[in-house]
């Protein structure tokens, strides 16, 4: 027994550095992944003038980190580019925030309740351009 | 250039920036699902004080380092100690730990599976987890008997943890097997856990209600494969209470308060977490032109 747990930690240890140091996948967003039922939701906040501002506030404390780069323009999850964002629906954005996706590092936040979800997802849908120059150092 | 290179990590770890803000697990012996983000180190320093009736009051002391090689993997190494007054300081031994999420997604119920190897003499008083009948009299033997005693253990878990209405709930099924002829020898971990505020104020900040977790957590011992069940095993509940602090440090309280005849009493836990965003990647640099 005590063999096979070992065999298995192995195994999954072999796959995790196969996962972390191997040839990436060509990246498809992650919104491309949203079931049907997401998509189709729409945010219930789209006229909450506040929404923008809690939604920059909950981007900054729990997004900025990996999706802004650094002083040397680094990050370590995909710019969220506007264009992008705009392809995808409001729903689909709340799909990917609250499922999040392991196997590409980004984390779920299932524990935030819906309504700060959306603020998200309505600060995304208000990006310019020129958002994600901004670095983390100016966020601080 | 041989000093500098010496000198090279050390200013690596403490000049790297900080800034992670994903939360983590606020409770000392129970998992969650939450995983070390990737490329992410964690150096988390957690204690245990105790008074065992019969025998030194003593602080166990380990220093871990928690990696997240992939979204789905972490890895983390342990180094356990341990000083028991009127008696010694020890080293106890190592652990290495590796948890595995299942599922790429968040779901109302999310499964880890945990798997940790652990080399450390019978002296170890971290209690980072009670399995089998554990009991307050194993920490009541003197060091000079106990730190002769060397052993290698497996430790697997099975953790499920959800998301329901802003509380996160974690359940762990812990099997321990001591590498010599021993039975398995079984244990839970049941925690609730939350944060104080889930809108962000204004302006960042350090006593913000949004920087504070607080829950509880339940754990215990079920016997072993021998003699399975609830009888002569230690239990504990113990409220949990975690800081985290704008600069990405964080500390952790519980006290630990002790259900049968065969626990602590008391027991105080306190940590401190210092998270070194894009650890991975930054060190890397170092060895490139």
């Amino acid at each position: 027994m005590v063999r096979a747990l070992l065999a298995i930690a192995l195994l999954l240890v072999t796959g995790g550095l196969a996962a972390a140091f191997g040839d990436k996948p060509e990246r498809r967003p992650l919104y491309a992944s949203a079931p049907e039922k997401f998509r189709q939701m729409q945010n219930p906040l789209a006229s909450d003038a506040q929404a923008i501002e809690m939604g920059r506030r909950l981007f900054d404390r729990s997004c900025a980190s990996c999706h802004v780069p650094d002083a040397e323009g680094r990050s370590k999850g995909p710019r969220l580019a506007p264009t992008g964002i705009r392809e995808a629906s409001p729903g689909a954005l709340f799909w990917v925030i609250r499922s999040g996706n392991a196997a590409k590092g980004m984390p779920g936040f299932s524990q935030l309740p819906d309504k700060q979800k959306w603020q998200i997802v309505i600060y995304l849908g208000s990006l310019e351009e020129a958002t994600p120059a901004e670095t983390k150092a100016n966020l601080r | 250039v041989r000093a500098k290179r010496l000198y090279q990590p050390v200013l690596f770890l403490a000049l790297a920036s900080l800034g992670m803000q994903a939360q983590h697990r606020p409770f000392f012996v129970t998992y969650n699902h939450s995983m070390e983000e990737k490329g992410n180190l964690e150096i988390n320093n957690s204690n245990v004080a105790g008074s065992p009736r019969g025998g030194n009051a003593f602080l166990a002391s380990e220093l871990e380092f928690e990696y997240g090689a992939t979204g789905w993997w972490t890895t983390a190494f342990y180094l356990d100690g341990q000083t028991t007054a009127n008696e010694s300081t020890i080293f106890n031994g190592f652990r290495w730990e590796n948890r595995f999420r299942l599922l790429k997604h968040d779901h109302l119920f999310n499964p880890v599976v945990y798997v940790e190897f652990i080399r450390s003499n019978e002296g170890n008083k971290a209690l980072r987890e009670i399995v089998g009948h554990d009991s307050e009299a194993d920490q009541a033997e003197p060091n000079s008997i106990t730190h002769h005693e060397m052993e290698k253990e497996i430790e697997t878990r099975f953790i499920l943890s959800s998301n329901i209405k802003g509380w996160n709930i974690a359940e762990n099924f812990i099997a321990e097997k001591p590498l010599k002829a021993a039975p398995w020898e079984f244990g839970y971990g049941f925690g609730v856990s939350r944060p104080l505020s889930f809108v962000p104020s204004a302006t960042p900040c350090n006593f913000c209600k949004e920087n504070f977790q607080v829950g509880a957590e339940l754990y215990g011992g079920m016997g072993d494969a021998d003699d399975f069940g609830f009888a002569n095993t230690s239990h504990y509940i113990a409220p949990v209470v975690s800081w985290k602090l704008l600069n990405g440090t964080a500390f952790k309280f519980s006290p630990g308060f002790g259900l049968t005849d065969e626990s602590h009493r008391f027991l105080i836990r306190f940590g401190v977490i210092y998270e070194i965003e894009n650890f991975g990647h930054k060190f890397a640099s170092l060895f490139r032109k």
